[in-house]
């Protein structure tokens, strides 16, 4: 029976109760509603581009759908994240939360309070205008909702801050934190909020933090390589509808996993671009061929997003716990996902991606 | 290679929201834009703009974009990038090689996370062009500048393989 490659769509994250999901060795969106469950406040995600934060909060909410008023706010989808204000976002959640109460829950909501979202909505925030009704409103709708929904505790699940500069997150979940008490929050927060110098802050208000992390996939990794290249290899599994993945395959899926690092879209890129060229071959099944050349080309637009001095510091970075390279560039490298963190037996080491490790035995940055 | 027709094939029949297409000079973007047109599905009727508004606008038609201002272009598609997701047909966005468009990816992460597998570079970097030459001699028979002066009298018949070449010869012919 011929394979079935259209499922793959690497940019584009799972949907609640997706059939797609494969649930992540270290837990993911069932670790962060056991959270909830258990009477977090607020959760804060980080992780790099491509890790899997955006499946893992819609797994979260299909983990949250009983006993919760679950409302799931892709930010990014609806504003433009580099130019977002804390007054976007309160009238943008606002407005979210009132189409789920109202459409998808059935919640009878209040004349007045629905007056006031057409106004705000057409009201748009101004950098120098006085009145920002967002923070009021949104305080009204979350109270009305919570007071008249019988279906349990309301859970805002936010997407996309971590696309924002960090000053502008900041200001975000500062105000964003002032309605705690209203609701439980779980964010996608950007890196420089969550690890190093200007981790303090949330550090001392969030309750928990998860990190969505490249998973382990380098045989130097014992059993939680094998764990996270099974994980990778039962992804494309699901997406093929296979009751098991013939050895053949199998074995270029570990491949191709190993040279991911073990960044979920990053794998998922590289085994479409190697089906793609498969098809170019009149061929259904891939062949070592296929994954190599996937393979070099994805390592050439790596090498792209490399600046100056990146090499040496990779270089010395490999395997160590990655805190010596100056924290600017450890935070670029660590979003983009050039440099990769791996949490094994409770030890933190980073290496490199492994598609860079031709560019670094080639070049040098002297 | 990040050059191949192969490559610039796979990328367009993907299903990918954004597609990246580096050019060499801006005496080059006409010819490279009409090697898209050439490769991809039939069924498609790209459209030309300018304004990266375009790419929110009409999800729908492929797009062949050439910002006026690249990095503007660049952190816009980053900051809103998850509002391409139910695209139906790509944006291919051309960007100069090594110009501010392209450096501006490194500070771009959410659009350089979906461009991995999805830019096309007719012409990758690190080329020896006298060896490069030596090959297109090897395989075509002739060197870039008699393929090129072949193509020009017509002598060469006009097919996608053919256009693609013609890319090549048009770069080592230069040199």
């Amino acid at each position: 029976m011929p394979l079935n490659w259209s499922k793959f769509s690497p940019h584009r994250p799972l949907r609640p109760n997706d059939p797609l999901h494969v649930r992540r060795p270290d837990g993911g969106g069932d670790q962060i509603a056991d959270w909830i469950k258990a009477g977090a406040d607020t959760v804060a995600i980080a992780g790099p581009v491509g890790s899997g934060k955006s499946s893992e909060l819609a797994w979260t909410a299909s983990r949250l759908q009983t006993g919760f008023v679950v409302v799931q706010v892709p930010l990014d989808r609806l504003l433009d994240m580099r130019q977002v204000t804390e007054e976007d976002v309160f009238i943008q959640v606002a407005g979210r939360v009132v189409d789920v109460a109202k459409n998808y829950l059935h919640i009878p909501l209040s004349e007045a309070l629905l007056r006031r979202l057409t106004q705000a909505d057409n009201s748009p925030s101004l950098p120098g205008k006085l009145v920002k009704p967002g923070r009021d409103l949104l305080l009204n709708t979350l109270r009305e909702v919570s007071d008249r929904s019988h279906q349990g505790a309301l859970v805002l699940l936010l997407d996309g801050l971590e696309k924002c500069e960090a000053e502008s997150a900041m200001s975000v979940v500062r105000a964003l934190l002032e309605v705690r008490h209203e609701t439980r929050v779980v964010f996608v927060a950007p890196y420089p909020l969550v690890v190093g110098s200007g981790a303090h802050e949330l550090v001392a208000t969030i309750d928990k933090f998860y990190f969505v992390r490249a998973v382990p996939v380098r045989r130097d990794q014992g059993k939680h390589g094998e764990d996270g290249r099974a994980f990778l290899r039962e992804i494309v599994r699901v997406r093929l509808d296979l009751p098991t993945l013939p050895d053949d395959l199998a074995a270029l899926l570990d491949r191709a996993a190993e040279a991911s690092g073990g960044v979920p879209r990053s794998f998922l890129q590289l085994v479409r671009a190697a089906s793609q060229h498969a098809a170019l071959e009149e061929r259904n099944a891939l062949n070592l061929e296929d994954v190599q050349t996937a393979m070099r080309e994805h390592a050439e637009n790596l090498e792209r997003e490399l600046v100056d001095g990146d090499i040496d510091q990779l270089r010395a970075a490999d395997g160590t716990s990655g805190v010596e390279v100056p924290e600017e560039r450890r935070l670029r490298l660590l979003i983009h996902g050039l440099l990769l963190e791996y949490r094994t037996n409770n030890t933190t080491v980073v290496h490199p991606a492994p598609l860079l490790q031709g560019v670094l035995e080639r070049r040098g940055d002297a | 290679m990040s050059g191949s027709t192969g490559t610039l094939w796979g990328l367009l029949h993907q299903n990918s929201p954004v597609c990246l297409v580096l050019y060499s000079s801006i005496g080059t973007l006409d010819d490279t834009i009409e090697t898209v047109r050439l490769v991809a599905p039939s069924l498609w009727r790209p459209t030309r703009t300018t304004d990266v508004e375009d790419a929110f606008r009409k999800q729908d038609e492929p797009l062949l974009l050439t910002p006026d201002d690249e990095v503007a272009a660049i952190m816009t598609l980053d900051g809103r990038r998850e509002a391409l997701i139910e695209r139906a047909a790509p944006v291919i966005m051309f960007l100069l090689k090594g110009g501010s468009g392209e450096q501006a990816l490194r500070r771009a992460p959410n659009l350089a996370g979906w461009l991995r597998d999805a830019i096309f570079d007719p012409e990758p970097g690190e080329l020896d062009v006298e060896q490069e030459q030596c090959r297109f001699a090897e395989v075509t028979g002739r060197s870039p500048r008699q393929w090129l002066d072949a193509w020009q009298r017509g002598d060469i018949p006009d097919t996608l393989d053919n256009n693609v070449i013609y890319q090549r010869a048009l770069l080592l012919g230069e040199g």
